[in-house]
């Protein structure tokens, strides 16, 4: 590992200024941005530690939202009774990331800002792909099971996040602290994909960093559920997963798909979403809804089974919340 | 009253008006192996004007256009990814000069569906550096430009005011679903930049020592150059622009 300058930021301002340096990279448990570092997957010549910053990992209800610290942990949202009852596929997706040990390190705005797992990004020894400033994408003629079936553009790796996945359902925003002052902004403008700028997953800048996540009124105390496909039941990233927010019972007033590791952003179901407005959920519904959640998928030469993993995902899904 | 800066110079106005949007260049489908060809003369006289299509048929043929295989194409949008970038590297338009029309009608040859069954029906479409340079002989200002040692019809973006000529004159159209965002497009292959102001089209990179990034970016032309995937020829490939060529391209 280069050596790098190891700073505290004893306030977000004073984080942001000390983000604006070269290569600096933002640190709270840094269990992405160690291994980023020893990889020399990103230049970094300081790191900002964020832990020294007091109150920053809140978890309450306040104007009728539910808010977050970005710097609350895995383990502190999946061990929280207000997130398991207020959101509850926001704690089932905090508890599915990793092992304990991360999750009692790795907080909820690192777990949003991580870096892609694409095997070929994360392999050291091999020339740069695009997403490392090179020209070329490996997983298109090359193994492509952990790659995406929709969206990409001159590279698939998909945004690994599983709270990503679980927020895009429940419709979140985030606070964004930056040289600027505070921005809000919404969960589907917080990622960015491949064709706006490939070397990154996020619309954050160097010297922004997520403060504060939000979920809506209109999704507190409404059914959700996150579920994760992954080759073991536990550390794995997903291979496949769904988040779902329904609203309305017994018929569907509206409904919320999000899909994750099937894209470079979590992807929203439109289709099977407008499908479940005004229905019950019953199992030709819910049958359909998982046929309308893949259409337009395009697999590449090995994920062509995420197809199936997504549409049985939805279904399981669907069925336990009607339940 | 001001007095007009020049003098107005009716022989350069077209006879008729641009082409209506169904006529035939509309109509024309994209079809594996040919398209229907469209009479360059024919072309001329209904949108320039006599004076100005004498100006366009006196041009010289460009060394190179870059042409696409459709059965080829596996939609993975690196060509559109790495021109807009290249392209907003040098301080041009970041607007991608390819675009890839999703076209579900296409089939994948063998060789490539044998790695990638599932990305069929994808057809790349570019400027076709008119053997008859429509687009340049209404150009006000010294934008669009023939490289005299190329033949290279691209437009020295410092100098265009966006007036827009070249574009009603351009005869080739992007029409139908971009495979980026699967919504729909309608539009000549000269467009309008309103981040930069100006109008961008492909210049086969001229400037970029070698030569154009989507023919050497494309993954399947590496697989080809590799032995990987076989073909005898690329999926985005260079050849020299002549009528013939441009009766048969996408």
């Amino acid at each position: 590992m280069k050596r790098f300058e190891h700073t505290n930021a004893t306030s977000v301002a004073e984080a942001v200024r000390l983000l604006s340096a070269q290569n600096a990279r933002a640190l709270a448990g840094g269990t992405d941005l160690l291994g980023i570092m020893k990889d020399e997957l990103l230049p970094t010549a300081r790191v900002v530690n964020l832990k020294t910053i007091p109150g920053l990992d809140y978890i309450r209800e306040e104007s009728g939202e539910l808010r977050l610290g970005a710097l609350a942990t895995l383990a502190a949202v999946a061990g929280s009774a207000l997130v398991a009852q207020k959101a509850p596929a926001l704690a089932q997706a905090a508890l599915a990331v990793a092992t304990p040990q991360i999750r009692n390190m790795g907080t909820l705005g690192g777990n949003l800002a991580q870096k892609v797992r694409c095997w070929y990004y994360r392999d050291p020894d091999r020339a740069d792909c695009y997403k490392r400033g090179g020209g070329f994408c490996y997983a298109i003629f090359g193994a492509s099971d952990v790659h995406a079936i929709f969206g990409g553009a001159a590279c698939f790796a998909v945004q690994p996040s599983d709270t990503a996945v679980a927020l895009a359902a429940l419709g979140a925003s985030l606070v964004v602290a930056g040289p600027a002052g505070h921005r809000v902004v919404g969960i589907d403008a917080l990622f960015t994909g491949p064709e706006v700028d490939y070397l990154r997953e996020t619309s954050l800048a160097q010297d922004e960093l997520v403060v504060e996540v939000r979920i809506p009124a209109s999704a507190l105390g409404q059914k959700s559920l996150f579920l994760k496909a992954a080759p073991r039941r536990s550390i794995d990233f997903a291979r496949g997963s769904v988040a779902a927010l329904v609203v309305g019972s017994p018929l569907v007033q509206t409904a919320r798909l999000a899909l994750g590791a099937v894209a470079p952003t979590p992807h929203r179901a439109t289709a099977a979403e407008a499908h479940l407005a005004g229905k019950r959920l019953q199992a030709d519904v819910i049958a359909r809804a998982a046929e309308l959640a893949t259409e337009g998928a395009k697999p590449l030469a090995g994920n062509a089974y995420k197809v199936q993993l997504i549409q049985g995902l939805v279904r399981q899904a669907l069925t336990r919340l009607a339940a | 009253m001001d007095e007009p800066r020049t003098q107005h110079d009716a022989s350069l106005d077209p006879v008729s008006p641009p082409p209506a949007p169904d006529d035939a260049l509309s109509r024309r489908r994209l079809v594996v192996g040919g398209l229907a060809a469209v009479g360059a003369a024919a072309v001329a006289a209904t949108t320039l004007g006599r004076a100005s299509s004498a100006v366009a048929a006196a041009q010289p043929l460009s060394a190179k256009v870059v042409v696409a295989d459709p059965t080829l194409c596996v939609g993975c949008l690196a060509c559109e990814v790495n021109c807009s970038t290249w392209h907003a590297s040098v301080g041009r338009s970041a607007l991608p000069r390819i675009r890839i029309l999703a076209t579900p009608q296409v089939a994948l040859r063998k060789e490539v569906a044998a790695y990638l069954p599932a990305r069929a029906g994808y057809s790349p479409a570019t400027c076709r550096q008119c053997a008859t340079p429509w687009c340049l002989p209404n150009c006000p200002t010294t934008g669009l430009r023939i490289d005299p040692k190329t033949g290279n019809r691209y437009i020295a973006e410092d100098d265009c005011i966006a007036c827009g000529k070249c574009e009603v004159d351009c005869p080739v159209e992007w029409q139908g679903t971009l495979a980026l965002t699967g919504e729909a497009i309608a539009s000549k292959r000269v467009v309008f930049d309103p981040a930069t102001n100006v109008y961008a089209k492909c210049d086969l990179c001229i400037g970029r020592e070698e030569g154009p990034i989507c023919v050497e970016r494309c993954p399947v032309n590496v697989a080809i150059k590799a032995g990987y995937v076989k073909s005898d020829h690329l999926a985005l490939d260079l050849k020299p622009s002549t009528e013939e060529q441009w009766k048969v391209l996408v």
